[in-house]
């Protein structure tokens, strides 16, 4: 099992190979990961979530829906972006959490993510936000997401 | 390599923190001037279709040991010197193309302290207008005028200062002078000459304080603007300005720069938008810094490792604005050279969707003009641009691999307002998807990068090395090394030769 300090340093690069890293390091790693996340330092919290995603391990969501009560925007858009990775059932309630935040950015991030994981829940979502958001760009975007696709 | 090696010049030597002063009489010469280690006046000169000369005493001129030799050419074929000799009385002589050197003599009977710097400026070619601290501590001055000769001396608006301080006066146009000195009460002091309106009093310059003879150096980088520097009292190297539509604003400290009390800051402004200094630092190394309208102040780095007596003076010319030559005492008492061309240049357009949080962004542009100038690459700051793009501020960047682009970095790279093709743009986001700190993947034709606002100091320099060419290396030391910019080790990081001549082949660098 990789340690914490092992981990944190694979993750405090400029740039990562996430499927590359999540191989090497595997399931294992997500206790550290978890541990990262709680750390609170959104440079390494943020890479920590995102890679418990493509991960996908038994304990992903777990660390996912901790950053997505992160403090810190680019923590929750991490969480948002990797919930793609996980099973629909797992992070709908996350993504649909994510859908309501208030930073603009995770709003948009969380709506790319309920069109892809689709289901009914998600679309309905989708659809409020295309109506109802603050911010016009935002509700654009939704409204494209939520059109059927095919 | 845009510095040189320092070189010596001619075998001259001088004592400790004797000034160089040298002097472009046209763009393909020098002429140098200093009291040597016997205290008599020496002059070399360097040609472009020459080179060096030896050195030779002017006309028998003797000064006490590192008394400065003041210079001016009122015209290309003519030169003034200005000194203060041995028996404490101000000289002069002066070199013409069709007489050759004159001999020395007294100018109006004026007397100052031994090593009194005489200042001097032509406001036209047929004028001079000279001023000095005198041996009772007033300031005074006198002139000379092609039509009327040398005036006597007289005391400027009621000035004074402590023995020996130098007086800096400059012509911001022909009828206009500006004086600036340490006074008695160590405030520093200005007044001005206007050909309508006659001499001011002497006003303290935004509250600012030095040392008892600090010397204040002045640049007009045009007409309506000056900049004034000194080492206050702290230490610390302090800048002013005065602008014709603002008046003077407040002092503050230039990039963290430090050197020894009364040290001399030499600055030039190579073209109104630049201005380079130079100053021995507190470390007795021999440090630069720029300043440009489009960047701002850059950090302070060493010259070619460089090194002096702490407060010696480093005297700059730019024969052109492309070039620079500097002079200094070394430590061994040899005189010294170095030249600057500006040869490699990088521009950059940085286009703002978010700050920086873990660095500021000045940070992040000094770090990387720091890593880059010391291998010869300038890196200029084309233009700043803020980007209201909310949707693209935290960015996909797929696999961030080179040559495969998103979506959203080609809808976010399309935006390159004044940037020319071989120009580089910088996006600096809040994240990216998936979370890095950079990316330099950019389409073809588009050459870009995005910076996050957990990056580091040197995560900007590091992805635009990628965008020139550059890959990942594994020592922690260099600023491509692949293990994060944050845990670089010994900085300010290094490229090595190779790296160098990959970035230089680039065609964006121009």
């Amino acid at each position: 099992m990789p340690d914490l300090e092992d981990v944190r340093r694979e993750l405090d690069r400029d740039e990562l190979n996430y499927p590359q890293l999540a191989r090497e390091l595997g399931p294992e790693a997500l206790p550290q990961l978890e541990a990262l996340v709680a750390e609170d330092e959104p440079r390494v919290a943020s890479k920590a979530a995102y890679l418990a995603g493509v991960i996908a391990g038994p304990t992903s969501s777990r660390v996912v829906s901790l950053a997505s009560d992160s403090r810190h925007d680019v923590v929750r858009v991490a969480a948002a972006a990797t919930a793609t990775a996980l099973p629909a059932d797992e992070v709908a309630g996350i993504v649909e959490h994510l859908m309501a935040d208030p930073d603009v950015g995770v709003r948009a991030r969380a709506a790319r993510s309920a069109a892809q994981l689709e289901g009914d829940d998600l679309r309905d979502r989708l659809q409020a936000m295309a109506r109802n958001d603050d911010e016009p760009a935002l509700r654009e975007l939704a409204a494209e997401l939520a059109e059927p696709s095919g | 390599m845009s510095w040189s090696g320092w070189f010596n010049v001619s075998g001259g030597a001088a004592a400790l923190r004797s000034p160089i002063t040298a002097i472009a009489r046209n763009p393909n010469h020098l002429d140098l001037f200093v009291t040597g280690t016997d205290r008599r006046i020496y002059s070399c000169w360097w040609d472009a279709s020459s080179g060096w000369s030896g050195w030779f005493n002017v006309s028998g001129g003797m000064a006490a040991l590192g008394s400065p030799v003041t210079a001016i050419a009122r015209n290309p074929n003519h030169l003034d010197l200005f000194v203060t000799g041995t028996d404490g009385r101000i000289y002069s002589c002066w070199w013409d193309a069709s007489s050759g050197w004159s001999g020395w003599f007294n100018v109006s009977g004026g007397a100052a302290a031994l090593g009194s710097r005489i200042e001097v400026v032509a406001r036209n070619p047929n004028h001079l207008d000279l001023f000095v601290t005198g041996t009772d501590g007033r300031i005074y001055s006198c002139w000379w005028d092609a039509a009327s000769g040398w005036s006597g001396w007289f005391n400027v608006s009621g000035g004074a200062a402590a023995l020996g301080s130098p007086i800096t006066a400059i012509a911001r146009n022909p009828n206009h002078l500006d004086l600036f000195v340490t006074g008695t009460d160590r405030r520093i002091y200005s007044c001005w000459w206007d050909a309508s309106s006659g001499w001011s009093g002497w006003f303290n310059v935004s509250g600012g304080m030095a040392a008892l003879g600090s010397p204040i150096t002045a640049v007009a980088r045009n007409p309506n603007h000056l900049d004034l520097f000194v080492s206050g009292t702290d230490g610390r190297i302090y800048s002013t300005w005065w602008d014709a539509a603002w008046g003077w604003d407040n002092w503050f400290n230039v990039s963290g720069g430090a050197a020894a009390p009364r040290s001399r800051i030499n600055a030039i402004a190579r073209n109104p938008n630049h201005l380079d200094l130079f100053v021995t630092g507190t470390d007795g190394r021999i440090y630069s810094c720029w300043w440009d309208a489009a960047s701002g102040w850059a950090g302070w780095f060493n010259v070619s490792g460089g090194a002096a007596a702490l407060s010696s003076p480093i005297d700059v010319v730019a024969r052109y604005p492309d070039h620079l030559d500097v002079f200094v005492t070394g430590t061994d008492g040899r005189i010294y050279s170095a030249w600057w061309h500006q040869s490699e240049q990088v521009r950059l357009h940085v286009k703002i969707l978010s700050e920086p949080t873990s660095v500021t962004r000045a940070a992040m542009l000094q770090g990387m003009q720091q890593v880059f100038a010391s291998v010869g690459i300038d890196v200029t700051v084309a233009s700043v641009e803020t980007l209201n793009l909310p949707l693209l501020n935290d960015l996909d960047v797929g696999t961030c691999t080179r040559g495969n682009t998103t979506a959203e970095q080609n809808q976010l790279f399309a935006n390159r307002n004044n940037a020319g093709a071989n120009d580089m743009c910088v996006y600096l986001v809040r994240s990216t998807v998936p979370p890095l700190n950079g990316c330099a993947a950019h389409p073809a034709g588009r050459p870009s990068a995005v910076v996050t606002s957990v990056a580091s100091q040197w995560t900007l320099g590091h992805e635009c090395g990628h965008v020139l060419g550059l890959n990942h290396v594994a020592p922690t030391d260099r600023l491509m090394m692949g293990g994060g910019t944050w845990n670089i080790t010994n900085p300010p990081p290094d490229f090595v030769q190779s790296e160098v001549n990959t970035m230089i082949a680039s065609p964006l660098t121009q």
